[in-house]
């Protein structure tokens, strides 16, 4: 466990702004993955100014066409066209305003769910400890692909329901991690010393304890996210998540999936763009724990390990 | 305290057992099946002792054309579905016919060139009087277990598919009942209520069961069908293969005239891959030299790919009661708007031809002067328009629904569909159902289909019988099993041509099919052409009614 056991506040005075900004200019590879996210971003929030065709306007007569097709109109088809003679790349980039929006919005709810309980169990211990940890276990020894699976039949799919489910499968992750942290936490000096002098449990947990969780919960969140967008995809994939029209990344190799042996640019770039999007945030959150790690992170930004 | 590292401990102890369990109950059989399972279906060759060969059954005819006309080698069939049970009824569907028409016989089939009924278990039939037809069954057939068919087993076997009380899938698709008994031991009377003139056709989709399996040994009837055919059953590994081998005592191999085929292929396995791709990789890869209802593109690619005419027919079925579909106008506008020749030509590959009604030239009662819709979004656009104008609440919500994994592309048709509609300014969206849903709204009956439904179905329909009486009943009257139409004129003109043979049956049969083209009581897209993938080696010709009989395939 690299929990730093000081008080809140002296964590970053050694490193200022400009090192963590210098230091992610020196790795071109968390740099890459970084641009790529922002990339990516920017182009579900424009998709509507960005995306050079029409996504739902189909053409019988340009059916699954390469890349670099003419189209009727406007740009080529720069990436080909799908089975309904769709834009292939307008379709990926409206596709990655649901990949992220599932994402980030399921991975904010678990988050904040499974960090709540986790504080819970590990602060008062006893029988919310037990109860809370338990329905942890048990929700952890059920494939959360199979549970969203189960809840998106009785719920039906759609947008809303697909980010409430992943919520609920994920949320189990964040509770384990908070609780084992805050164990440690609330057994230590800085905390004894807030109770001596009065502090209410509510002020010491939010004050006291969860600032101190935020580094470890940021890089979890991080990796999360890219798990949430893979399994999207997956239950887009199995028809449970996002209906067409719509285009999601997981819907759309589905539907590529029959061509896959005479049209390989419909599986090809969906795909690229799930793998390139999940590693640029696993490279992140490797990144990130790194540099928060106070024993670590002194490689990463080239400064001297300031003496606490 | 003490009493919680209690409850810790014990809960420790607890998980360790579980994980114990757990491994030995997961474990244990995925070790035990894998050894079995290496050598499977698809790879094992002719002989079993050397199962790890990779190439299987195509090199072997060729090397070994030895002795005369003795079968040899082995042919894997890659399908799509396995069957859910190989029990005789189940031959009338797409995925028990390829098994189950090897193994059991009918009194009659169809010639696979000239596509007209001939004898097979019998030899002759006639119309004795408007209810009862006679037939004079073949001699000397013997069932795979020795016993001899006579005509009161052949009574007995019909009596039993077409019982009401069994009521089997059957019925549905291709009753009304029907009653058979023995007048001699070579000549059998089957009965029907109303005269129905088109009962061989029927019949030719019913092969006979073993009369004593059936009377001794019911529970064996699904898993071990015991017929007359040029094949036997030999076994059925679930979820892996159905292996079939030659019958050294056929009927047909002392009567090579009426047989229509010729057993050169000595053991059949069949093996079921759901993914199209993956049944045409099988046979590039040499691994099965038979994929069935592959893509056209995908046929392409294969070493001889064969796109045959089939008697399916993909048509849209509309719920007339809904509030926009009620007026004809919208149901016109939803006809012009689908560009036939262009999900012909693209979406579906090239393989199928633009339809005028749902039934193909084939069947009796076909109307060759009916045109297919045409495509005109101008005027369907002017249509709704027109619609809404007369107070149509042409906004009224529509859902072009399908069945997930109907057949091929039913999808993309049904996404097209929706587009186009919502360009010619209706409320359409695409839907894909699961089967048992889709089933349920499907078959309801349409006093129960509520007018907010507006389901717009994609369906491939298939006219077996090669009678429009079949799909008319089915389709077009009020009553119908898989009806949304409703149109009392037509019922009544439907009703006086069942009865009614030759020409006169035509005559009546083309008028109805009119009036519900006039009306546009559905929107029929394009005749099917079915893709199969062989290999070099394969001889085969595609039957019209889908059948693989593997007594018309050969291995060079």
């Amino acid at each position: 466990m690299n929990v730093q056991l000081t008080a809140p506040g002296t964590r970053f005075a050694a490193t200022g702004r400009g090192e963590f900004v210098r230091a992610l200019l020196r790795d071109r590879v968390t740099l890459s993955a970084l641009a790529f996210v922002v990339f990516v971003v920017v182009a579900a929030v424009g998709a509507g100014v960005v995306s050079p065709h029409d996504p739902y306007a189909q053409s019988l007569l340009l059916r699954n066409e390469g890349p670099m097709t003419p189209a009727d109109q406007g740009i080529a088809h720069i990436l080909g066209t799908d089975a309904l003679g769709r834009d292939q790349l307008s379709r990926l980039i409206y596709g990655s305003r649901i990949s992220l929006t599932v994402g980030l919005a399921s991975v904010l709810v678990s988050g904040v769910l499974g960090t709540l309980l986790g504080l819970l169990a590990g602060y008062y211990r006893g029988r919310a400890d037990d109860v809370i940890m338990r329905v942890v276990d048990v929700q952890m020894g059920f494939p959360s692909l199979l549970l969203a699976l189960v809840i998106l039949y009785g719920a039906g799919s759609g947008f809303l329901n697909v980010v409430l489910v992943l919520a609920i499968t994920r949320w189990t992750v964040y509770a384990r991690v908070t609780r084992s942290l805050t164990l440690s936490l609330r057994e230590t000096a800085f905390v004894d010393a807030a109770r001596a002098i009065g502090c209410t449990n509510r002020r010491i947990i939010f004050v006291h304890v969860l600032p101190n969780l935020l580094s470890p919960l940021l890089v979890l969140a991080t990796m999360e996210v890219a798990t949430v967008i893979l399994t999207e995809a997956s239950l887009d994939f199995l028809g449970l998540g996002i209906q067409p029209p719509e285009s999601s990344w997981g819907l759309m190799l589905a539907q590529g999936r029959q061509y896959i042996t005479t049209a390989w640019w419909l599986v090809t770039f969906p795909g690229l763009a799930i793998l390139l999007t999940t590693l640029s945030f696993n490279l992140l959150a490797t990144w990130v724990r790194a540099v928060t790690d106070p024993v670590q992170r002194w490689r990463w930004l080239g400064v001297r390990q300031s003496s606490p | 305290m003490e009493s919680r590292v209690n409850v810790c401990l014990s809960r420790r102890e607890l998980l360790k057992r579980t994980a114990l369990a757990g491994f030995a109950v997961v474990g244990a059989p995925v070790l035990a099946a894998c050894q079995p399972a290496a050598p499977a279906p698809a790879s094992a060759p002719t002989a079993a002792p050397q199962a790890t060969s990779p190439a299987p059954a195509a090199p072997k005819p060729t090397t070994a054309p030895a002795t005369a006309k003795a079968p040899a080698g082995k042919l894997v069939i890659a399908l799509s579905v396995e069957p859910d049970t190989l029990e005789n009824w189940k031959a009338y569907s797409t995925d028990g016919h390829p098994v189950l028409r090897n193994v059991q016989e009918a009194l009659l089939n169809r010639d696979p060139v000239t596509n007209e009924l001939v004898g097979e278990l019998a030899t002759s039939w006639e119309q004795v009087n408007p209810t009862t037809w006679r037939f004079k069954l073949r001699q000397g057939v013997k069932f795979h277990n020795g016993d001899p068919l006579d005509a009161e087993g052949a009574a007995f076997g019909l009596n039993y598919t077409w019982s009401p009380q069994n009521n089997f899938e059957i019925m549905a698709y291709i009753g009304p009942q029907l009653t058979a008994k023995a007048v001699d031991s070579s000549t059998l009377d089957v009965v029907t209520e109303q005269p129905d003139p088109i009962l061989p056709s029927r019949l030719y989709f019913s092969p006979l069961p073993n009369p004593a399996q059936v009377k001794n040994d019911p529970k064996s009837l699904p898993v071990k069908p015991i017929g007359t055919g040029p094949y036997r059953f030999v076994e059925w590994a679930k979820g892996q293969y159905i292996r079939l081998t030659a019958n050294p005592d056929w009927w047909g191999l002392a009567a090579p005239k009426d047989a229509h085929g010729e057993i050169t292929i000595k053991d059949v396995d069949f093996i079921f891959r759901a993914e199209s791709p993956v049944r045409t990789a099988m046979v590039k890869a040499g691994e099965v030299q038979f994929a069935r209802f592959i893509s056209p593109e995908e046929a392409k690619t294969t070493p001889q790919g064969v796109s045959a005419p089939s008697v399916e027919t993909v048509f849209l079925r509309l719920d007339t009661m809904h509030t926009a579909m009620k007026d004809q106008r919208v149901r016109k506008a939803i006809a012009l708007s689908i560009d036939k020749q262009g999900v012909a030509d693209k979406l579906f590959g090239g393989a199928g031809r633009p339809a005028s009604q749902l039934v193909g030239p084939s069947a009796l009662g076909y109307n060759a002067d009916l045109k297919p819709y045409p495509y005109d979004m101008e005027q369907a656009k002017k249509l709704v328009a027109d619609a809404k104008a007369a107070g149509v609440q042409v906004d009224a919500a529509i859902t072009c629904a399908t069945r997930r994994g109907i057949y091929l592309r039913h999808d993309e048709f049904a996404e097209y569909t929706a587009n186009q509609l919502r360009t010619v300014g209706l409320n359409a969206k695409s839907e894909v159902v699961d089967p048992a849903a889709f089933n349920k709204q499907y078959s309801m009956p349409q006093k129960d289909i509520l007018p907010t439904r507006g389901w717009i179905t994609n369906n491939p329909h298939g006219n077996e019988i090669m009678d429009v009486s079949s799909t008319a009943q089915s389709y077009y009257r009020c009553a119908g099993a898989a009806s949304t139409y409703c149109n009392e004129q037509l019922d009544k003109a439907l009703a006086a041509a069942l009865p009614l043979t030759g020409d006169k049956r035509v005559t009546a049969l083309r008028a109805v099919t009119k009036m519900f083209y006039d009306d546009y009581g559905a929107v029929p897209v394009i005749h099917m052409d079915l893709n199969f993938g062989l290999s070099k080696t394969f001889v085969w010709k595609a039957r019209l009614d889908g059948f693989m009989l593997v007594k018309e395939m050969k291995l060079q």
